[in-house]
């Protein structure tokens, strides 16, 4: 028979989850691009 | 920035007594700025608020803009949503009038941030187009991704799924054109989200899989464990109880590690929803012992939406094995605590489970009247519950076929 489960759901309301600050984002540049930089990911699959 | 950035705080506020008001003007900009970095939002707001003034005065428009955006960013970040709407609204036409993207792109993010606080999420959704759009211009690549981030949430909250989908794919380009890899990865997850509400279990894995084969290869911990929880969920969505399994035994063990108790109680529940459907009897009490346990959990850190979500698989069960009068006990509970929390969702897809219960007791005429309150309208596109809703209607024109032949012969 159907299960009529009663599920979450998938979306949030943008201020629980993102930064606006324009300083942070700054930073969070600086730092996404020394972690997540293509070539840091391509210099680590040669490693 | 300049030479401020290298004075300690102490010269910073001497600069600001300054007779110079253009060097009293950028020492108390950069000391809003570092107390913006510390989080002082109420200091930070005043010193923006004093330097705007100067500026205006200065007739330095671009920086008068700045501050008056940074200033309309505290008071969002203070919760002060009115007067953060004035501010960035008025920095935002600032921006307009001297043609300034950066002016225009700062004041626009934040804007739509308060606007989706203060429940306008039409005009926010509005707003995070023109934000999107401008740090697209700037090559301000992650501030236009989490824009168009925020801006898919929001469509998809109003049921919009395939915009939303539209919004965080769009995100993931941007990132991508940026070579950021987290973003895409992020951008994916959240692209997965629209999938899984449009009903595309498969692509929403597909997504879901290559988010967490990216945060791996990045080892981002955090990232990892959340995405096996997001996995082993989906699995759970798509009835792919068994595949569930491990992701989420993960998800758990290490949320616990982590001491991030809410996240690893909804990762078990998800966990015990795919192990009762196994339908494995050995483990049926040590299920309801850890159901109850998640259950106390979420009650004492007060989480009342949570303890719906294990209460509704309690129901489930009991509907499984024709317990209808407590499951419908059960949902009428659910339905008036979501009453309480305001979660329309929930009590929408409550409402439809509580019919089903209903029929199964021959209590047609109560049933109909609460799929009548239901408006499938109110769902958008997201289909599961559609289908769910459906699944309900069928069930009653089923029943009315099984009254209609009881008459039928009677009346011969």
């Amino acid at each position: 028979m159907n299960v009529t489960r009663t599920g979450r759901r998938q979306f949030y309301k943008p201020m629980q989850r993102t930064t606006t600050n324009p300083i942070e984002r700054y930073l969070e540049i600086k730092k996404i691009s020394a972690t997540a930089n293509p070539r840091n990911l391509l210099e680590k699959r040669v490693r | 920035m300049s030479v401020y950035e290298d004075l300690s705080d102490e010269e910073l506020w001497d600069r600001s007594r300054s007779d110079d008001l253009f060097d009293r003007a950028d020492s108390l900009m950069e000391l809003g700025e570092r107390k913006l970095k510390a989080e002082d939002w109420a200091l930070a707001k005043n010193l923006f608020g004093s330097s705007y003034d100067l500026y205006i005065q200065q007739d330095r428009n671009a920086e008068a803009g700045k501050a008056n955006y940074s200033f309309g960013y505290c008071l969002y970040s203070l919760k002060e949503y009115v007067d953060a709407l004035e501010a960035l609204e008025r920095s935002l036409a600032i921006g307009r009038e001297i043609n300034d993207s950066r002016v225009i792109a700062f004041s626009a993010g934040p804007l739509g941030d308060t606007l989706a606080a203060l429940e306008s999420p039409d005009e926010a959704i509005e707003i995070y187009g023109l934000a999107i759009d401008t740090f697209a211009e700037l090559e301000e690549f992650y501030s236009a991704g989490i824009n168009s981030l925020s801006q898919g949430e929001l469509y998809g909250v109003k049921g919009m799924q395939t915009s939303s989908l539209a919004s965080f794919l769009r995100a993931y380009n941007i990132f991508q054109s940026a070579g950021d890899a987290f973003g895409a990865a992020r951008a994916k997850d959240r692209m997965a989200s629209a999938l899984i509400e449009l009903g595309d279990y498969e692509q929403a894995l597909a997504h879901i899989k290559d988010a967490l084969a990216t945060f791996e290869f990045m080892e981002v911990e955090e990232r990892i464990v959340h995405m096996n929880y997001r996995l082993g969920w989906t699995h759970v969505l798509a009835g792919n109880n068994a595949k569930a399994r491990k992701p989420l035994e993960l998800a758990v063990k290490k949320f616990k590690e982590n001491k991030d108790f809410s996240r690893a109680a909804l990762a078990e529940l998800e966990l015990l929803t795919a192990l009762y459907r196994l339908d494995d009897d050995d483990l049926a009490d040590e299920l309801s012992q850890r159901t109850d346990r998640i259950r106390s959990y979420f009650e004492h850190a007060g989480e009342l939406h949570n303890v719906c979500y294990v209460d509704a698989l309690t129901a489930e069960k009991l509907t499984d094995i024709k317990m209808f009068d407590a499951a419908a006990e059960i949902y009428r509970d659910i339905i008036d605590r979501a009453t309480a929390i305001e979660n329309k969702p929930l009590i929408w897809s409550s409402k439809a489970s509580l019919a089903e219960v209903l029929f199964h007791l021959g209590r047609h005429q109560e049933a109909k009247e609460i799929i009548g309150e239901i408006d499938a309208k109110d769902w958008g596109e997201n289909q599961p519950e559609l289908d769910k809703l459906e699944g309900v209607k069928n069930l009653m024109l089923e029943k009315m076929v099984e009254i209609l032949t009881i008459i039928v012969p009677e009346g011969e």
